[in-house]
């Protein structure tokens, strides 16, 4: 019996380790450690369920387990076989836990390519790896393929870079190659910054060998012998994986000189990066790698002519490696049937906000928002309704209800006003202010500018400074209109992705909720009664029985009312904090949209 | 690269693909706005005003930076790119805190250049000053005297005590300018044959008289009065504006060519059909308004009750009135009121009462005057107004009425409203009217250009009107408003009749200057004037009321010189340092960008480097940076340095010298190349004046002389005076790039030039006759005269300095770089070389810093090249960046060592050893050598090379003597410090391989190959106190004062005086005021013009010359 223990990040941080600790305690006590063994693994996925306990080979699922949980699990299940039900996944709204993985709908609707190997290996041996039939692509590559051949299985392939633009990475390829100076470097871009986004990081944490295969046969296909992956040193289990990953590599001769006594040498090399949301751009990462100031520049010359010191650079994404190996071991065409024409493969969300089951998720393009909103995330907490979905991080775009049925590939993505990204995928219910979600994104992105050009630094803080206004109650007459000139003229006139895309939270909300700014500017009024200065909180007489909790409670001493008699807000000390409203046991706070001025 | 062919705005276009797509449009002479591109440095493509749309793209496209390719589509003019490009510098002026121009000069009526000419008041250019002031207003004596000055009210110094004393600084350059030989008077232009006629010799019609006659018109002026002025004259009072100070500004004006007829009445004498038919091409309308306006009471026209106007006329045209012992009462809250009951109380009335209707905060009369018409004793009587006069046999009764104040009326002023039943009556002997005044409307019958309320219907911008060759401007316009008013508006209709008469068609309202500001005087936080320190504004002195009252004489008597000087020194220069170079200001000008179509939060940054005093050349104001980064990488790419750099990210990025570190604590040269190239004033070169202006400055193309260099160069010239120097991107061997010598090495031109007699007690002044004679005495009849000059001078001063030297029976003249005199020490180089050495040099090819680009290899010994000639080591870093390599000889790090393949430390004294060793390592390295080095080493040196004792790799020696010998290669030494044998030994290695080494040698100075070619041959490689000793008396030539210990009698031929016992000095002109021609580095003759007049009119070759003539007569 494997018990396959998730110690990925989210994992890790609710415990993971303590009850492995645990685990071992009570199989030694019961004399189990012939028959049971721990395995931990990368990133299962289902973070919001974590820690997450998959014991196979039946495939029984365990989730939310505290240390108190493990004597009894142990005792229950792996001595006298009766798996524990309280401690099972139980969908929202039913009533009977699911038992199996497989029948869990978060992970029903998935396809594993990039994520083949999560939950199943121990990322930090390479022999699990192997076991599971790594690096029979390196091996393929090198042995049985030119580097054109390899080119041109991954150009057939159809696969399109997954960092965000989507730019086909076989074309990509070719360029770098087939420009004539040397020597030639790969980089993977594993920067990746947006808030609330992991999936770069929990491949490298569950399958770094996956990576660094994908990144030797680019090397060989494109003809590099340096390579380097560029990493936030804010993923310091990552990091930890990958150095393994790489030594591990090196020991069995698959990095290095005359790799698998071919001629081909390569070697490659971890960069830990300060964590600037620029760098997840070509030129600044390439810029940061050599020691400068990370600042973009202009392409052309792009990195494939002119990159790293001067060289042909090819840069990728994390989850682009980790798509290659199988491409190269299933072939092109098995790649290309998956998903959509223009689309092919799967694609890595993290789901993210007001989601039932959050989490990591690799599902085939073509799929629907909806499908994955409802069939996989469970839908939304506290049953709320769906308002939007932000995709693609903060230079994303809004996708509103109307917009659900969408398909996820790159074209239609673009189409909605959004971006595919690097995968970020927050979700939002009916109690979400848009204003206030592009405000709060478009307040990460000028913090994250880098400050060189004009539009960028100073555009996005002027539409800032509006949208900021507007959710003050002091929104103008002309403020939509405004933002929505700087919003294009910032991205026509930026240098790089950074401020091309910083305005697309701001442009899709005013899409598909011009009203929601319009009432917010002329009623001075928040219809999601969440911007403070929009909102008034108000005691209901009759449901109020003076219990005075939130008289005690308030920190501007604005709540007075003796004790069982109703209580009443002054509403010109009330600062709208909202903790009355929480702490009323009575529900006899409500929040009316609308200042009180 | 590759010819190919792109459409630009609609024509086909062949062009490169090595090329941008600004550069093609530049070279078809289509306009890019660009700020932070320089033409020195790598597109960086951040500040988006250069955008242009380009077909198929979907961004805008930055053509500093885009490369063409075939078949591009470029629209530079697409309105969504004009857009873009307004929107990136309204946003950039959005976060851009300061003053393109200083608040008094904005709020000044006739705009005039305040901050520059206080500047210039303060460099003590007077003369220049007034020209600057006359660019405005054709009258400083007279608004010197009676402006308002509502300048001094917004003056910024009002925030640290009190305003700058604008107004009395200029009456002091006025009278300081009148009082001269020659005041200043702007150069005419040629006469153009066209005729205007000018109404009126008010200050309206005296301004545009004086302004177009400067441009070249035949003014005719026609005046009623018997004399010229207008109100000037006949309304103010004698006490505030003399008549003889009037009647010197009018002569003045008038004598650029006007002619003026007077008792010439407009409507009756002269008609504009008349005038016409006369032959004027234009008419101008200058006719004021005094016509006092009636009050409409009962009485009002009794005996006793006067105008104001009318009384004030009187007074001037000499009519007597007796008040002694009378009551006057005035009627008005106006200026003509405070001159009536001022004139009144002089004229011996015995109580002067000033009635007005509302209270003393509303009075349109400037506090100046009501401050000085109280302290002269006159009463004023607020809220109060007549409404009958009645005639008794010796008085007057006046039945008042009592006011309130009520709603503000049109003008912003509560309006007064009577108090029913509050009526009173006083009795007095006059009742003098100063309620008001209007144009005399029969004075433009024929026209149809009357208002409503009787003025001339004319734009005041631009003073046309509806009738096309008639303008008009002055208080017939406006109503009765200030002189300076009615100058400026008489001004701007001499241009707009210009405009009229040169392209037949009437002028439009001018563009404006785009201007930002800090904002009024309280949006100002505190701390941006904590920073100075408190000074007291110069108190006008003037005369005592006890006494002012018994007479007419001016009241204030003018302030001083040095009152001026300390007055002009207290302005805070407001106004941007870049006000006539900024690029942002520029465009945003030609973007009709408004400074607040984007408000928000700007960042504010302490304001370093702008107090008044103790000044650092290069001046940096954060405040203005659009973060182009142009000095971030200028320093790097260009210079080599790093000192700038970006700090934090996004809004919040800033551009400072590492560390956040004062320039002046950081490596920086100060080549200044930061400041020069900066778009904005948030880099700016000090100037060599007190205050920097800023000066619109005349640029002239010439070659800097601080070095034998000879960079290319761009003095800037305002008035006479080098401002500061500037470099033209990419231009000469220098590529546009100055040191810090041509950078701010001019310094010195600003210097007084005058004559001294040395004494024990210290230098005291001298006439020059007294000076030269005693020069000659000093020079005469002594045995060995030792002459020292500097390298600095013409071909011409060596010639006669060595004809001196002949006439005082042979004295050795030694040449020493001023360099070196200038450090302390008793050790000077001396310039001069070994004959054998010269033989050899002459067998080698001079190289040019032109060379550096195409050769392979350098070699450096014993020169600093960063210290002594920073263009040198630029080029030579430049020249490694591309390849080259480099070999550094030297006995002390150097910068260049980072650059260099090898670097050979050696300490001087084994120079000579360890270059014999290289020679003949690299003797050995070529066979068959039979040139005279192949020799000395074979017949003389082996032995000691092979003895040598310096630690040095064989293959580090080895590298150096192939790859030296190999290529193409300079040999580049310093001759100042290098000594013969050094020297002799260095060239016999270039020697070796004598078909392909260059030689470069360097030596300091303005003509260092002039002085070496008078200088004979060289005996002694330097100067100390021993040589000297010899001497009986020295004559030190154009330099500073070297052996101040000496006890001998100096005459001293210089630009500062410096302290000997006796002997004298004789103030010098640089080659930059007198011209001349010297050799450059390479051995080019170079003709050197005067740029500066010397304003002594010092010339050295005639001082010379005189010093010949006094010393053989004797």
């Amino acid at each position: 019996m494997n018990l396959m223990v998730c110690t990925g990040t989210g994992c890790v941080s609710n415990g993971a380790f303590d009850i492995i600790d645990t685990l071992n305690k009570e199989i030694e006590k019961h004399h189990l450690e012939k028959e049971i063994q721990i395995v931990t693994t990368g990133c299962n996925g289902f973070c919001a369920n974590g820690p997450i306990l998959v014991v196979q080979p039946e495939g029984i699922f365990y989730q939310m387990l505290t240390v108190k949980d493990i004597p009894f699990l142990v005792e229950e299940h792996f001595l006298k076989g009766r798996p524990v039900q309280k401690l099972m996944y139980i969908p929202p709204e039913e009533k009977t836990p699911v038992p199996l993985v497989k029948d869990i709908g978060f992970f029903g609707k998935q396809r594993l390519i990039a994520l083949a190997n999560r939950g199943i290996i121990n990322p930090e041996k390479i022999d699990e790896y192997i076991a599971r039939g790594g690096y029979r692509a390196l091996a393929r590559a090198l042995t049985k393929m030119r580097p054109d051949d390899i080119r041109d299985e991954i150009k057939r392939s159809g696969l399109r870079g997954r960092g965000g633009a989507g730019f086909p990475t076989g074309t990509k390829w070719e360029i770098c190659a087939g420009t004539p100076a040397a020597p030639k470097y790969i980089i993977c871009n594993a920067d990746e910054g947006d808030p609330g986004a992991f999936m770069d990081r929990s491949i490298v944490e569950s399958d770094p060998h996956a990576v660094l295969e994908g990144m030797l046969i680019g090397a060989r296909a494109i003809g590099a012998e340096r390579g380097f992956v560029y990493i936030r040193a804010e993923y310091p289990l990552a990091l930890k994986r990958l150095q393994i990953a790489i030594d591990q590599a090196r020991e069995y001769g698959l990095i290095g000189e005359n790799i698998l006594e071919t001629d081909f040498s390569f070697d490659v090399s971890i960069h830990k990066g300060a964590g600037a949301f620029v760098c997840g751009e070509e030129t600044s990462l390439i810029h940061s790698l050599e020691g400068k100031l990370p600042r973009p520049t202009v392409k052309p010359p792009f990195p494939a002519i002119s990159g790293y010191l001067g060289k042909p650079t090819n840069i990728n994404n994390v989850e682009t490696w980790a798509n290659v190996p199988h491409i190269i071991n299933h072939g092109a065409e098995w790649f290309a049937g998956i998903g959509t024409e223009s689309s092919p493969g799967t694609k890595v969300f993290s789901l993210v906000g007001k989601i039932n089951n959050t989490g990591l998720v690799e599902v085939p393009m073509g799929i629907s928002l909806r499908e994955i909103i409802y069939d996989i995330g469970g839908g939304i907490k506290n049953n709320k309704g769906f308002k939007a979905v932000q995709m693609g991080g903060p230079s994303g775009g809004c996708i509103p209800k109307e917009k659900l049925d969408t398909i996820i590939d790159y074209d239609s993505v673009t189409r909605t006003g959004a971006i595919m990204g690097s995968g970020g995928m927050v979700v939002m219910d009916e109690d979400t202010c848009m204003v206030e979600v592009a405000r709060y994104f478009l307040s990460f992105t000028q913090d994250e500018s880098c400050g060189k050009c004009t539009f960028c630094r100073i555009g996005t803080k002027r539409m800032l400074e509006i949208l900021e206004r507007i959710t003050r109650g002091e929104g103008r007459e002309g403020d939509i209109e405004s933002l929505e000139e700087l919003a294009v003229n910032v991205k026509k006139g930026s240098l790089c992705g950074l401020g091309q895309t910083a305005p697309n939270p701001v442009l899709t909300t005013i899409r598909y909720f011009r009203e929601e700014y319009e009432v917010h500017i002329r009623e001075k009024r928040c219809p999601a009664k969440q911007c403070r200065a929009l909102i008034t909180y108000r005691i209901i007489p009759d449901a109020c029985v003076g219990c005075g909790v939130c008289r005690k409670n308030c920190p501007a001493d604005a709540i007075t009312g003796e004790r069982k008699q109703t209580h009443e807000i002054d509403q010109s000390i009330c600062i709208r904090c909202g903790i009355c409203y929480e702490k009323c046991r009575f529900d006899a706070i409500e929040v009316i949209s609308g200042g009180t001025s | 690269m590759s010819e190919v062919y792109i459409a630009l705005n609609g024509s086909q276009v062949r062009a490169d693909t090595n090329e941008t797509i600004l550069q093609v449009a530049r070279r078809n002479g289509i306009y890019i706005p660009i700020l932070c591109h320089e033409d020195r440095l790598e597109p960086t493509g951040s500040c988006r005003v250069c955008l242009v749309k380009v077909k198929g793209a979907k961004n805008h496209v930055p053509s500093c930076s885009t490369k063409v390719t075939e078949g591009m589509v470029i629209d530079t003019e697409d309105p969504e790119v004009i857009r873009a490009r307004h929107m990136s510098l309204a946003l950039l002026i959005s976060d851009h805190y300061g003053d393109c121009v200083s608040p008094c000069s904005l709020e000044c009526p006739a705009h005039i250049d305040i901050q520059g000419y206080i500047a210039l008041i303060a460099a003590g250019r007077y003369r220049d000053a007034v020209a600057l002031i006359r660019q405005k207003i054709s009258m400083p004596l007279v608004i010197g005297r009676i402006c308002p000055h509502p300048c001094e009210g917004v003056c910024r110094r009002n925030r640290v005590e009190e305003p700058i004393a604008i107004n009395n600084l200029k009456r002091f350059v006025a009278d300081y300018d009148i009082a001269q030989k020659k005041p200043f008077l702007p150069e005419k232009m040629p006469l153009n044959g066209k005729r205007i006629a000018v109404i009126g010799s008010g200050p309206a019609g005296l301004s545009a008289a004086y302004y177009l006659a400067v441009k070249g018109y035949t003014v005719t002026i026609f005046e009623r009065e018997e004399q010229a002025g207008g109100m000037l004259r006949y309304g103010i009072p004698e006490y505030r504006l003399p008549k003889d100070i009037l009647d010197k500004e009018i002569d003045l004006i008038l004598s650029l060519g006007i002619d003026i007829k007077y008792k010439s009445e407009f409507g009756r004498d002269i008609t504009a059909d008349g005038l016409r038919k006369q032959g004027f091409d234009a008419l101008f309308l200058g006719i004021g308004a005094q016509k006092s306006i009636s009050m409409r009471i009962e009485g009002e026209d009794s005996v006793g009750v006067l105008s104001g106007i009318d009384f004030l006329h009187d007074i001037a045209c000499g009519k007597k009135f007796d008040f002694n012992g009378k009551t006057v009462v005035v009627i008005g809250g106006g200026n003509t009121a405070m001159d009536t009951s001022r004139t009144s109380i002089r004229l011996g009335a015995e109580k002067v009462i000033v009635l007005y209707r509302r209270t003393r905060k509303e009075m349109p009369a400037n506090d100046t005057e009501i401050r000085e018409a109280q302290e002269e004793g006159i009463e004023f009587r607020f809220l109060s107004a007549p409404v009958r006069v009645q005639r008794k046999t010796q008085t007057l009764s006046a039945e008042c009425i009592r006011m309130e104040l009520g709603e503000p009326d049109a003008s912003g002023r509560r309006r007064p409203v009577p108090i029913p039943d509050s009526n009173y009556s006083m009795e007095t002997h006059y009742i003098i009217t100063a309620i008001g005044q209007r144009p005399e409307s029969k004075s433009v019958v024929g026209l149809d250009l009357l208002t409503a309320r009787d003025l001339v219907r004319a734009d005041r911008e631009t003073g046309s009107s509806d009738i096309e060759y008639v303008f008009a401007a002055g208080d017939c316009v406006t109503g009765a408003a200030t002189a300076v008013e009615a100058i400026a508006g008489g001004r701007r209709s001499a241009e707009s009749i210009d405009s009229y008469l040169r392209n037949g068609k009437k002028p439009g309202r001018p563009p404006e200057d785009f201007n930002v500001s800090k904002g009024m005087l309280a949006q100002i936080p505190d701390r941006v004037f904590n920073i100075y320190e408190k000074a007291a504004r110069v108190v006008m002195p003037a005369h005592a009321p006890d006494l002012r009252v018994k007479g007419f004489d001016e009241i204030e008597t003018g302030i001083t010189e040095g009152q001026a000087l300390k007055e002009a020194v207290r302005c805070l220069e407001c106004g941007c340092i870049a006000g006539f170079s900024c690029h942002l200001r520029e465009e945003s000008t030609r973007y009709a960008v408004a400074a607040d179509e984007y408000s928000g939060e700007k960042n504010m940054y302490p304001e370093k480097n702008s107090l008044a005093l103790d000044r650092p050349p290069i001046l940096k104001d954060a405040n203005k940076c659009i973060k182009c980064g142009i000095c971030v990488r200028i320093c790097d790419e260009v210079w080599g340095l790093n000192i700038f750099g970006f700090k934090n990210r996004g809004f919040k990025t800033e551009v400072t010298p590492y560390f956040d570190l004062d320039l002046g604590k950081t490596a920086c040269d100060y080549c200044g190349q930061c400041a020069d190239a900066c778009p904005t004033g948030a880099l700016a070169l000090n100037t060599f004046l007190p205050k920097p202006g800023p000066f619109e400055v005349e640029k002239i193309d010439g070659h800097c002389i601080n070095c034998s260099l000879g960079c290319e160069i761009e003095w800037n010239i305002y008035g006479n005076r080098l401002v500061q120097t500037t470099g033209k991107p990419l231009a000469g061997e220098n590529e546009g790039n100055l040191c810090v010598r041509g950078r701010f090495g001019y310094g010195y031109l600003s210097r007084r030039q005058d004559w001294f007699t040395y004494t024990e007690k210290g230098p005291i002044p001298s006439s020059a006759d007294q000076a030269m004679e005693r020069a000659a005495e000093t020079l005469s009849g002594q045995a060995y005269v030792g002459i020292l000059a500097s390298t600095n001078l013409s071909n011409e001063e060596y010639v006669k300095l060595h004809e001196l030297a002949e006439y005082l029976g042979g004295a050795r003249v030694f040449h020493i770089p001023w360099d070196f005199a200038e450090e302390p020490g008793a050790m000077f180089p001396v310039v001069g070389r070994d004959p054998r050495t010269t033989a050899l040099i002459r067998m080698l090819k001079q190289a040019s810093l032109a060379d550096l680009d195409t050769t392979d290899t350098v070699v450096l010994f014993n020169i600093r090249p960063g210290r002594s000639y920073p263009i040198l080591e630029m080029k030579i870093r430049h020249a490694v960046k591309k390849g080259v390599r480099l070999y550094i000889i030297s006995d002390q790090p150097l910068r260049l060592d980072e650059y260099a393949d090898s670097v050979f430390r050696i300490r001087e004294r084994q120079f000579k050893k360890f270059l014999d060793f290289a020679g003949y390592t690299r003797f050995l390295n070529t066979p068959g050598q039979t040139s005279p080095a192949a020799k000395y080493y074979i017949e003389e040196n082996i032995d000691r090379a092979v003895l040598l004792d310096i630690r040095i790799k064989q293959e580090k020696l080895a590298d150096f003597a192939r790859n030296s010998l190999n290529n193409h290669c300079i040999f580049i030494t310093d001759e100042d410090t290098t000594r013969s044998r050094d020297l002799e030994a260095f060239v016999m290695n270039a020697l070796v391989q004598k078909n392909r080494a260059k030689i470069l040698l360097m030596r300091r100075g303005t003509n260092p190959q002039g002085a070496l070619q008078h200088s004979g041959n060289g005996e002694t490689d330097s100067l100390d106190a021993d040589i000297l000793k010899k001497f009986d008396t020295l004559l030190l030539y154009k330099l500073p004062a070297i052996f101040p210990d000496t006890k001998k009698n100096v005459v001293h031929i210089g630009f500062k005086p410096g302290s000997y016992n006796s002997g004298v000095f004789i103030p010098a002109s640089s080659i930059l005021e007198s011209g001349g021609t010297r050799y450059l580095y390479n051995g080019k003759a170079q003709s050197v013009q005067a740029i500066l007049k010397n304003e002594s009119a010092i010339d050295n070759i005639k001082t010379i010359e005189d010093l010949i003539a006094r010393v053989s007569g004797r």
